[in-house]
């Protein structure tokens, strides 16, 4: 859990790539970011903090961006996850799949009577890196959130969005969740960089930062 | 009586000496009593079932070792490659920072961005570090990725390369030996040493030329008949990393200075080549793993090096900007 916050000349720094939200006790300091993308400016900001108690550390970018990883860690911590296994290529529809490589960029969501080859290929990048394979329900949607210092515009996520920020520690995402059966599911956690945020996401970015900084002066 | 998973891909196995080392780990774990299971990608879930994880598979954060590097520690397991020594070793702007900021000894050292890729910079580094440059992108391994530039052009056009999948590169100033040293290093202990020799057409020991790909030959060394400051640096190298497995490349120049080329996570094990001079180095790994004991507490007879290595001092200071 993150003690409060003591975010100073916020608003400015908003719309930088990258800013470190200083407080009193180096603790308590977090980069603020959206892209943690590994051997990127964000990775790098923290690989350099790392040992003067800067969140996210890059461990945790790592464990959140790398589906399998962010899975089990969510499973420890007491958040619902779907069914999954590591595949070579081999799985039932329906199904979402994620790769595991460093070029892994997207997912395919395969349903029953889909082209199950094809979407294995494609994330594997033809079998040559690992598929994480996550079963779908039936009837079940893919849903998505920006979390945004643990909060969500979307108030069916107000937990989910809390629960992420504690355990990956970052302060921008977006998150993909199965919904099936009137619950949620953890599928991925993505990067949230700041242009790519919604409108809606800025201004409760903004006003959270705002919010602070009025409460500690 | 415990259980050591060893985490493979179908490369590991498509060599006979690479082959014929895990085997030997799989008879060493056997001679104490213990049991030893080689897992594939698809069953780096049943890690948990295991009291160990041994990786023998490319590292990088980015692909299915370190999955099962993390899967092994949020279950408590001991694993060797730990995902803290495959994120700086698989880094090489993390790792030479490091080694720097510890005092280690490594070659001048500069980390440069996307905005120091232009002629200017290359003029002044071609002035300070010398010429050829070295320059390395950060996911570099096996020499990949790392390249010799001579002039203004090749520093521009290899930088603007090495930078398609990294924010950062390394460049270092070229230092001329005709044979890399290995030293490998488990929990701060010598395992073993080699001379890896540079092909007389490259600058690395391993190369595409014509091509075709060139290894240098590999000459085994007992550890005891390495230059004392070779295993020294070696030490204190592996020791800013962690305490897991190591192999650090190193080069003496001839005026006798050792600096550390890289310390590499995951170092090759062939039978016949690195154990050749310590046929124990299973045995040694099996049980640090599974018993949890410090190498020099099996090693048959000692080595003469000092057990420590965070003893860091004495070492001259590079750069890094």
């Amino acid at each position: 859990m993150y003690p409060e916050l003591c975010f100073q000349n916020f608003i400015a720094g908003v719309r930088k790539r990258l800013y470190v939200l200083d407080t009193e006790l180096p603790s308590t300091t977090l980069l603020l970011n959206g892209d943690y993308e590994y051997l990127g400016e964000g990775y790098y900001a923290c690989a350099e903090a790392e040992g003067e108690g800067i969140l996210p550390t890059c461990a945790d970018t790592l464990d959140a961006y790398i589906v399998p990883i962010a899975l089990e860690r969510a499973r420890i911590s007491g958040l619902a996850v779907p069914e999954w296994h590591l595949t070579n290529g081999s799985f039932e529809a329906p199904a979402i799949l994620y790769g595991v490589n460093p070029f892994a960029r997207s997912h395919e969501v395969v349903r029953e009577g889909g082209d199950k080859e094809a979407a294995a290929r494609k994330i594997s990048r033809q079998g040559k890196f690992v598929i994480c394979c996550q079963s779908l329900p039936h009837g079940a949607e893919i849903v998505e959130f920006e979390m945004i210092l643990g909060h969500s515009i979307d108030s069916r996520f107000s937990t989910w969005a809390r629960d992420i920020y504690d355990i990956f520690h970052l302060p921008l995402a977006r998150v993909r969740l199965i919904e099936a059966n009137g619950q949620f599911y953890l599928s991925a956690i993505e990067r949230l960089p700041y242009g790519d945020m919604s409108n809606e996401g800025r201004v409760l970015l903004e006003s959270r930062l705002k919010e602070r900084g009025e409460r500690n002066g | 009586m415990g259980k050591l998973a060893v985490y493979v891909e179908r490369y590991t196995i498509a060599r006979p000496e690479e082959l014929e080392a895990l085997m030997r780990f799989k008879n060493a774990a056997e001679k104490h009593g213990h049991e030893l299971h080689y897992l594939f990608r698809p069953e780096l879930r049943k890690i948990p079932q295991y009291d160990a994880l041994f990786i023998r598979a490319l590292t990088d954060p980015l692909n299915a070792s370190y999955v099962a590097s993390r899967l092994a520690e949020m279950h408590g397991l001991p694993v060797i490659d730990d995902s803290r020594s495959i994120r700086i070793c698989c880094d090489k702007v993390t790792m030479y920072r490091l080694l720097s900021k510890a005092g280690a000894p490594i070659p001048p050292t500069r980390i440069l961005g996307a905005k120091d890729i232009k002629p200017e910079t290359a003029e002044v580094l071609f002035a300070e570090l010398g010429r050829p440059l070295i320059m390395k992108a950060p996911h570099s391994s096996f020499s990949s990725h790392v390249e010799k530039v001579e002039d203004v052009e090749a520093f521009v056009a290899t930088g603007r390369r090495f930078l398609h999948r990294a924010d950062r590169i390394v460049v270092q100033g070229f230092v001329r030996t005709t044979f890399d040293w290995r030293v490998g290093v488990l929990n701060g202990e010598p395992l073993y040493t080699c001379r890896y020799l540079i092909p007389s057409k490259t600058f690395k020991v391993q190369a595409i030329i014509d091509g075709k790909i060139e290894y240098g030959n590999v000459e085994t060394v007992p550890v005891s008949d390495a230059p004392r400051e070779v295993v020294e640096t070696a030490l204190r190298a592996s020791g800013v990393i962690g305490n897991g497995l190591y192999g650090v490349d190193l080069k003496q120049t001839d005026d006798g200075h050792v600096v550390v080329i890289e310390v590499n996570d995951n170092p090759s094990i062939n039978a016949g080549e690195e154990d050749r001079f310590a046929p124990d180095l299973y045995e040694r790994i099996v049980l640090h793993l599974l018993e949890g004991r410090w190498a020099n507490q099996i090693t048959s007879q000692g080595d003469g090096y000092p057990g420590s290595v965070n003893d860091l001092d004495h070492v001259s200071l590079s750069y890094v900007r």
